[in-house]
């Protein structure tokens, strides 16, 4: 993704009358509505910019994603949501190359610091990611891998875990008779809430979800949509997506990213019947994306 | 082309212009000139020839293992006894083996006889050659030699006779022997002449005076060998005192009165065993059966000396199955006997297998974490792309050269520091210093490790990162994300790695012959004496044991259709080792996996 203002504009296309409304769309951005303001925040992104190598996605991002609300953050493909998602429990530190300025807070700690220690953030942060990711093991292995991990022996314990997050899931009814067959043998919207459910199993405050519906069929799909309310209330949740559909309907606030920038930030229901500017505009009427 | 040139730069540009400016092909033409191309197209020629090679090295392999299943397998099949009367008056009785046709040398045929010198023209001038057969005829304290060549044109007339009465006996020592039963002979006394009643009283017999062999051996080998073993511990212990306290000392004195002692009480001991050795060979040499040859000669044979005998001309089908059961049997249950060319290869096949699952154990820990080590943790860059060249390069070293490094490394450096760590008592003798199971293992270890390291990345670079992803993204850490998560899923490729790595380690000899195989090891490396493995113990190999079977036996002739059996051993037992790996393998996957779509 290069920076707009280098390429000279081709008078006459659609791309760049696009262009031209980001331009001017960026003298204003980020706009933030002011109800998000009023929001107590869990996750607050302060001037952050991201760099992989020489090439910068992410451009001086301000936001705070408030406690206990269903936040979407939407844009175009490469526009650096997976990037600005995966910053947040650090899952970056795991590429060659990677630099950032500025800082994200989580309840006020900066997750930067050298006395965060990224395992425990990673376990307050439970992610899901765009392909269904199940370990090679059995249903019940997969569920209470946090679990595990953390030392866990007691079986009761394990087995109450179990049945709690599948619950959670809605996928208990489906796959309680073969808790110990492989967990491979899932169709893919199973495995998608088998990872949710070992998302929730390790206890999190906050759930990453990373264009969790983008390799899955519309049952599916709508499926997992009913799984985000019912999870909404218990867990602050962050959900990356590129399909404006799910975004209105699943989330309370959205974010719109492009090329790197946070253009607008508002309760989901302001940014899609009165947005503030003409990009967010053309983007939710799917004039371009 | 002379670029100065202007008429050739010319042509040139013409040339070139000609081909751009020429209009396209009509439809037509095209599917003509196409359909002239179309084998090229579709790599015809080429799919015939690589179709082909691969047909030549599969023929190639069938042959070789068809002919080595058939030699192998048909070696304990028991042969007539031929009789067979020549020109010079003499009987050559025994197993034809083989023939073929030869022309003798212009010298051998000049000094033949007379008669024999008519005949031998005759037959090269009718067909170019003589036949001759190779005669296995036994009876080496009475020939001095084993196998015998005759020419056809030796034997006279058309005599060649299967006598029913001749008989076999394999024995301990000095070969087969083949002659006619004259006398059963108990306590010097005859008590049954002729055949029939000769051979009923041997095969009432030798069953009785088998078990009386064995008890006999189980008196030389565990009893004997219990002592002589408590007597060097004697030794040991107050060699230990000696080497700890000075040679002067007092307590060196007490410790060597308190092991004359012992030495005493012991060699009593060994005395009565030796007794009841002396009683037991006395018992056994009752029985005797006497033998006249096909050429009048008379010998007596200890019943004790006999391994098996049978009337090979009377035998039917199912006799014959019988005594190839038998043989069958003795080979891979027995030890060797005759230096190695008769009896069984039992010790060959328990150390081969032995080593080849201590190598395994050996390989895979190292080969599996240096691999971690290489794909996950190693950050890529020049000095992990050397490591991996070298380590690549290593599988090309030749095996031989890690024999030298195994005896330079393992036994002269490591097994010596063992030695005068813990064995100093017994030294100069070594113990560990010499080449070994425990070495030979660990030096094939070092032979296959590039093999799992390589199979082993391979199978970690399979592993999605998504997966790696979801465990960290869970708050593992990145040794917990191994081990739970990524080793599981290589696991399948891990022993894909191992299964290379046995089938090249367990058929290797070179580097062995330096590290502790040996022709004939007195000992097994495991066995019922406390710690009941022995790893410093040398061993005997399927592989070594055909080399020499092949190349240092004396009686080559035969060894021969050893060599064939033991080869035909070595690839079934790896064939069984890599079906068994194999067979985790997919049980691996199952569990892992699952049906995949």
């Amino acid at each position: 993704m290069s920076h707009a203002s280098t390429r000279p504009p081709e008078t006459g296309s659609w791309e760049a009358l696009q262009r031209e409304l980001f331009e001017e769309d960026l003298k204003h951005a980020p706009v933030i509505h002011p109800a998000v303001l009023k929001e107590s925040p869990i996750i607050e992104v302060d001037n952050f910019s991201l760099w992989y190598g020489t090439k910068q996605v992410l451009y001086n991002i301000t936001m705070a994603i408030p406690r206990g609300k269903v936040t979407a953050i939407i844009g175009p493909s490469g526009c650096g949501k997976s990037s600005l998602i995966r910053s947040f429990n650090r899952m970056n530190d795991l590429l060659d190359g990677v630099r950032y300025e500025g800082d994200i807070r989580v309840d006020g700690q900066s997750i930067f610091s050298p006395s965060q220690d990224v395992i425990e953030l990673r376990k307050r942060m439970g992610m899901v990611f765009q392909k269904p990711n199940p370990f090679p093991m059995s249903v019940f292995e997969n569920v209470v891998y946090p679990l595990r991990i953390d030392g866990v022996r007691n079986r009761a314990v394990m087995e109450q875990v179990c049945r709690r997050t599948l619950e959670a899931a809605a996928l208990w009814e489906e796959v309680y008779d073969r808790l110990h067959k492989s967990a491979l043998e899932l169709s893919g919207g199973q495995q998608q809430r088998l990872c949710i459910a070992r998302a929730i199993a390790g206890d999190p405050e906050v759930l990453l979800l990373d264009e969790p519906c983008s390799a899955l069929d519309p049952v599916a799909t709508a499926k997992i949509e009913d799984l985000f309310d019912s999870l909404a209330g218990r867990y602050t949740l962050v959900i990356v997506t590129h399909n404006m559909q799910q975004a209105s309907r699943v989330s309370d606030f959205t974010a719109l990213l492009y090329m790197g920038r946070l253009l607008e930030f508002g309760p989901t229901v302001e940014v899609f019947s009165r947005p503030k500017l003409r990009t967010t505009e053309a983007y939710i009427t799917g004039r371009f994306g | 082309m002379d670029p100065g040139n202007p008429v050739d730069s010319q042509a040139v540009a013409h040339r070139l212009a000609s081909v751009y400016d020429q209009p396209e092909h009509p439809a037509s033409a095209r599917v003509v000139r196409g359909a002239a191309w179309i084998a090229a197209a579709y790599n015809e020629p080429g799919l015939w020839l690589m179709g082909g090679a691969l047909l030549i090295a599969l023929g190639m392999v069938t042959v070789l293992l068809g002919y080595i299943a058939i030699e192998g397998l048909l070696a304990f099949w028991p042969r007539e006894v031929v009789s067979l009367q020549l020109e010079t008056g003499e009987v050559v009785c025994g197993e034809i083996v083989r023939s073929e046709r030869y022309v003798p040398e212009k010298q051998a045929l000049n000094e033949l006889p007379e008669v024999l010198k008519e005949r031998a023209f005759q037959a090269i001038r009718q067909q170019g050659a003589v036949r001759r057969y190779l005669v296995r005829i036994g009876n080496y304290e009475l020939t001095g030699e084993h196998f015998r060549w005759v020419s056809e044109f030796e034997i006279a007339g058309a005599s060649r006779n299967l006598p029913s009465d001749i008989a076999v006996f394999e024995r301990r020592a000095w070969g087969r022997f083949y002659g006619f039963p004259a006398a059963f002979v108990v306590d010097g006394k005859i008590v049954a002449e002729g055949v029939a009643q000769v051979w009923q009283e041997f095969e009432r017999a030798h069953p009785q005076v088998l078990s009386l062999w064995g008890e006999l051996r189980r008196l030389e080998r565990v009893d004997l060998g219990r002592i002589n073993r408590r007597m060097e511990e004697a030794r040991l212990s107050c060699r230990e005192v000696e080497l700890r306290y000075g040679e002067d000392s007092a307590e060196a004195d007490e410790a060597r009165r308190r092991w004359q002692a012992e030495q005493a009480a012991l060699e009593a001991q060994a005395a009565t065993v030796e007794a009841k050795i002396t009683k037991l060979r006395e018992e056994i040499g009752r029985w005797a059966i006497q033998v006249k040859t096909a050429d009048g000669k008379e010998a007596s044979l200890p019943v004790g000396e006999i391994v098996r005998a049978y009337l090979p001309n009377r035998l039917n089908w199912w006799g014959k199955f019988r005594v190839y059961l038998a043989r069958l049997w003795e080979f891979v249950s027995d030890e060797p006997r005759e230096a190695n060319s008769e009896g069984g290869v039992f010790p060959a096949i328990f150390g081969t297998v032995l080593m080849t699952l201590l190598m395994a154990l050996g390989v895979a820990p190292f080969g599996v974490v240096a691999a971690i080590y290489l794909r996950e943790y190693a950050k890529a860059g020049l000095v992990v792309s050397a490591v991996r060249i070298a380590v690549n390069n290593l599988a090309g070293v030749p095996s031989i050269v890690f024999g030298v490094f195994g005896l330079g490394f393992f036994c002269y450096t490591v097994g010596a520091s063992i030695d005068q760590l813990f064995y100093a008592a017994r030294l100069p003798s070594p113990t560990f210093g010499s080449g070994g199971i425990l070495w030979a293992s660990l030096t094939l270890a070092l032979l296959t490790l590039p093999v799992v390291i390589v199979a082993t990345e391979e199978a970690l670079a399979a592993v999605p990162n998504s997966v790696r992803e979801g465990s960290l993204a869970c708050g593992a850490t990145k040794w917990q994300t191994i081990r739970r998560v990524v080793l599981p899923q290589a696991m399948p490729g891990v022993l894909t790695g191992m299964i290379l790595a046995m089938a090249r380690g367990a058929g290797e000899v070179a580097p062995l012959m330096l590290v502790g195989v040996v022709k004939l090891a007195p000992e097994l490396p495991v066995d019922g004496e406390f710690p009941f493995f022995h790893p410093e113990r040398s061993f005997m190999h399927l592989g070594f044991h055909i080399y020499d079977l092949g190349f240092q036996s004396q009686n080559a002739e035969a060894a021969r259709p050893m060599v064939f059996a033991t080869a035909l051993l070595l690839v079934l037992i790896i064939f069984t080792l890599n079906l068994a790996a194999i067979y985790l393998r997919a049980r691996l996957r199952r569990r892992f996996l699952g049906a995949r779509f």
